[in-house]
């Protein structure tokens, strides 16, 4: 527990105090949804925008960040003391859902004053989400195997899908058939036997490619000595 | 003891055996003659090696780079490393140990400043005194002693002493060659992607003539 706890302060504190990422997991979705108001007639609208902070948190916080801490070798001494990259891991993931709960309640205060949803059901779901996503964060953890691609060239790819991804969220077109965000902006809406059981399998499988990555998760830089 | 057996690494290291006794022990090399590789294998931050590394077990290594924000505040590293370390010390004993080496001013002063209002050197000095704090059978440093000023080494020398007179370990690289005043110290060199023991470097020096 006290890795967890360790790494957990030490992230929460460098979030808070560097708050850009923070701005832009809650900046980017609260500017989308006073582009697309007109649109907002309920709670559950809200799913996409939670989507988009979800994506933020998990791809950008957990498996980026870990790619970037690798690729400048900054994990050595304290993997040194203690070379559990699972607790770290975990406490990564734990600063994110933190990091998301804190925009959901900031684009959901929002959106409670301008347009007719519920705070409270918005909070509810939404924080629901956070906890049914998680299996993207350990998906994110793969990116961690792609050993000879660098941080630059992955958070650059990564934020091309995402800006991609976002522009398209709102309006039908082909390419949402494999945008990211409308499958997670869907995971609230699963109905019947066969989507559960395709979210069951797609989670396993999340999970288990995830935490294979994180066992193989070498700290030492090959891009830089 | 730390033995090391045929140890090789991509094409780095190769085929090496040498072994480092509780002490003062410090390699030398050129700059980019491998050492960092050297301990990051030693530490176990590098795993796909071959060889064996026995004696290893119980460490701490403080590589050149580490994981802290700039605006976060001194105590908040501190913080971080005590509480990773398991906590079996409290803040009380930190401080004792921080008075003891001539530090409490330094430290009463910068307990409260962001890490970046301190210099590179201080910096230094801060992650250095405090991952000695830590109880360890070995302490690994990869060149603790670069871009410190005189009396910056004066300390870290005094730090290193204190660590021996404790019967721990103490194994560290540099690229200069350093003379210790009041202290036995083994001095290897890695060159050729090898390790050379005191020993070996006199008999190559005699086969040389």
């Amino acid at each position: 527990m006290n890795v967890i706890q360790a790494y957990y302060i030490l992230n929460m504190k460098i979030l808070l105090k560097e708050k850009l990422p923070l701005l832009w997991s809650t900046a980017l979705p609260v500017i989308f949804l006073f582009i697309n108001g007109q649109y907002v007639q309920d709670t559950m609208f809200l799913n996409y925008f939670w989507a988009i902070i979800i994506f933020a948190c998990y791809i950008f916080g957990v498996g980026l960040q870990a790619v970037r801490l690798r690729e400048a070798g900054l994990l050595k001494t304290y993997f040194s003391m203690n070379p559990s990259r699972m607790l770290f891991f975990i406490s990564l993931v734990l600063t994110q859902m933190t990091s998301a709960f804190i925009s959901m309640v900031i684009l959901n205060s929002i959106a409670a004053l301008f347009f007719p949803v519920s705070f409270v059901e918005a909070m509810l779901y939404s924080t629901l989400l956070i906890f049914l996503a998680l299996p993207v964060a350990f998906l994110s953890a793969n990116l961690t195997m792609l050993h000879k691609s660098s941080y630059q060239t992955l958070s650059t790819v990564i934020a091309i899908i995402f800006f991609i991804s976002l522009f398209t969220l709102t309006f039908e077109h082909m390419i949402n058939y494999v945008n990211p965000l409308v499958y997670l902006s869907q995971i609230l809406f699963m109905q019947g036997a066969f989507e559960y059981l395709v979210y069951v399998i797609g989670s396993a499988l999340c999970i288990i490619t995830g935490v294979y990555s994180l066992r193989n998760y070498r700290v030492n830089s090959i891009m830089r000595r | 003891m730390i033995t090391i057996q045929n140890l090789s690494y991509a094409s780095m290291i190769e085929n090496t055996n040498v072994s480092f006794q509780i002490g003062l022990n410090y390699i030398y090399g050129k700059n980019g003659s491998g050492k960092s590789t050297f301990l990051d294998c030693l530490s176990g931050i590098i795993h796909n090696y071959s060889g064996t590394i026995t004696g290893n077990d119980d460490l701490i290594y403080m590589n050149q780079n580490l994981y802290f924000s700039m605006k976060l505040k001194v105590k908040d590293y501190v913080q971080f490393v005590l509480t990773l370390d398991r906590v079996k010390h409290t803040y009380n004993d930190y401080f004792a140990y921080i008075e003891s080496i001539g530090l409490k001013t330094f430290l009463d002063e910068a307990w409260n400043s962001e890490v970046s209002m301190l210099s590179g050197g201080e910096r230094r000095k801060l992650f250095f005194v405090t991952m000695c704090y830590l109880d360890r059978e070995w302490y690994v440093f990869d060149e603790p002693f670069a871009g410190v000023d005189d009396e910056g080494k004066q300390l870290l020398t005094t730090i290193l002493e204190r660590l021996v007179d404790s019967k721990k370990g103490v194994l560290f690289t540099s690229h200069e060659r350093i003379q210790f005043e009041n202290m036995n110290s083994t001095m290897y060199t890695l060159e050729n992607k090898q390790i050379y023991a005191p020993f070996e470097q006199k008999q190559t020096a005699i086969s040389n003539h």
